[in-house]
């Protein structure tokens, strides 16, 4: 999983849609991500686990330039980070980010939340983008509420609205960043349900979860982070099944 | 007592043109604040540095002052540093802009800081530049925001405007003072004048009112 030459980093016609080489973070003195380096394949679902505060959300959260690296690379298709400001922008259209909070606009209407990002970004007609919004919204099971306003919506709707909204610029890869924490629990089902269907349409997933059951049946591969640093990376059956890292191992037997 | 309404009446031309100065004045000096209020506000957001200092020097100095002070110093102090000499109606326009420039600031850096930080966070993943996010995102939540207290800056600024009738400015209040002194019936113009005044808030104060009540509803 590491890598060393810059061919390797900058292939062709790589298979890898992501590309992480010793990415450390700092907030203050604190060192955040401590030279994390991982490989995404197209395609693939990756899910995250570990403690609160063990780097995922930060990582997530570099991948797509919305919190600086201190040192490392990341390479996201083509583009590699950290980049001019065209450059952050365009990565930014081609990952998706969908978060605990949600952030929907409060002050726009569900449609509107999803159709914006691809008539700013993207130059779509509203009219386009509205209909991309009710395609979008009807796959999510919003269709009917596609007029009301975020605060009118429960948290598991609003969370899919904010999947939606995340697929309107039809991005290469969606990172998820606890998308059920903040969720009831009868709500976190229809939300995970939204992601195992995208799961199987070939997008690139990150997901930074608590849900053990979900990353063992939908990942490709379960990474494990804790203090900043990526200690095990394995299929979902390995990684659960015959967990070698102590660590790893008494994590698992406190959330299991 | 009686109300006498006829000279009222007789004198209406007069009144007219005083309400029609305090609107005036009252348009314009918001105006400047606004301008004001704005580049300070882009002052204090920087959050370091000269302007920063700047910006942050000139809302506490201008909000500790009390407005006659400004507007007497700016009218009798101004031409001693400045070369041109401004009229009564400039001079009291500025000098009512000048505080209310400072509490506009305030306001509209309040207003851009509270909106949610995860709103900008989600704006910006979805790869919206800066000048949409801005637009899109920030403005109308901050807006929406602003808007009671800046109408309680405008209530605020109606009823100073009656202060720069002291350096001779001939609005409402002016008009009414000078009336009343040269017909005995002070008790006539100075209720206009009141009447009027009130007339001029009250709906500022119903809007304030629905607003607070739309943000609590969290209808937008």
């Amino acid at each position: 999983m590491t890598l060393n030459t810059v061919g390797d980093f900058f292939p062709g016609s790589s298979p890898q849609m992501i590309v992480c080489k010793g990415v450390r973070k700092f907030f203050g003195t604190f060192e955040a991500l401590k030279g994390v380096s991982l490989e995404v394949a197209r395609g693939e679902v990756l899910c995250i686990i570990g403690p609160s505060g063990g780097g995922k959300s930060a990582f997530l959260r570099t991948l797509n330039g919305l919190e600086p690296f201190d040192a490392g690379r990341i390479r996201i298709d083509q583009i590699e980070l950290p980049g001019t400001h065209r450059e952050i922008l365009e990565v930014r259209r081609e990952v998706g980010m969908v978060f605990q909070s949600f952030n929907l606009f409060p002050h726009m209407t569900v449609r509107r939340n999803v159709a914006l990002a691809p008539v700013r970004g993207r130059g779509l007609s509203w009219a386009e983008a509205n209909m991309r919004a009710e395609r979008l919204l009807a796959r999510v099971g919003i269709f009917d509420q596609i007029d009301k306003y975020p605060s009118q919506l429960s948290g598991g709707q609003q969370q899919r609205v904010a999947i939606a909204r995340a697929l309107a610029m039809e991005p290469k890869v969606l990172l998820f960043d606890e998308p059920t924490s903040s969720l009831d629990p009868e709500m976190v089902q229809e939300v995970l349900e939204v992601m195992r269907e995208l799961a199987h349409t070939g997008i690139t997933m990150l997901v930074a979860t608590h849900e053990m059951g979900f990353a063992r049946e939908i990942a490709d591969h379960v990474a494990f982070m804790v203090d900043g640093t990526l200690l095990h990376l394995a299929p979902p059956k390995e990684f659960f099944d015959h967990p070698s890292d102590p660590r790893l191992n008494s994590f698992l037997s406190k959330v299991l | 007592m009686s109300f006498d309404t006829s000279v009222i009446w007789q004198n209406l031309p007069m009144l007219l043109a005083g309400i029609w100065l305090t609107v005036a004045i009252v348009f314009l000096s918001l105006a400047v604040a606004i301008v004001i209020g704005s580049l300070v506000c882009a002052g204090t957001l920087l959050g370091r540095g000269f302007v920063y200092d700047l910006s942050v020097g000139y809302v506490a100095l201008f909000r500790a002052l009390p407005e006659p002070v400004i507007i007497f110093w700016l009218y009798y102090c101004g031409p001693l540093i400045l070369n041109s000499k401004l009229s009564a109606f400039e001079s009291g326009t500025i000098a009512l802009a000048i505080p209310s420039g400072a509490y506009l600031a305030e306001i509209f850096r309040a207003g851009i800081q509270a909106v949610p930080r995860g709103q900008i966070e989600a704006a910006r993943a979805l790869g919206l530049s800066s000048f949409w996010l801005v637009w899109d995102v920030v403005a109308p939540q901050a807006l929406r925001m602003m808007i009671p207290p800046i109408l309680g800056v405008v209530t605020i600024l109606i009823k100073n405007s009656a202060l720069v009738s002291a350096i001779g400015v001939e609005e409402l209040f002016y008009r009414a003072t000078v009336l009343g002194g040269q017909t005995f019936h002070y008790f006539e113009f100075l209720t206009v004048a009141a009447v009027v005044y009130f007339l001029m808030i009250l709906p500022l104060s119903v809007l304030v009112q629905r607003q607070e009540r739309r943000l609590l509803a969290k209808v937008w």
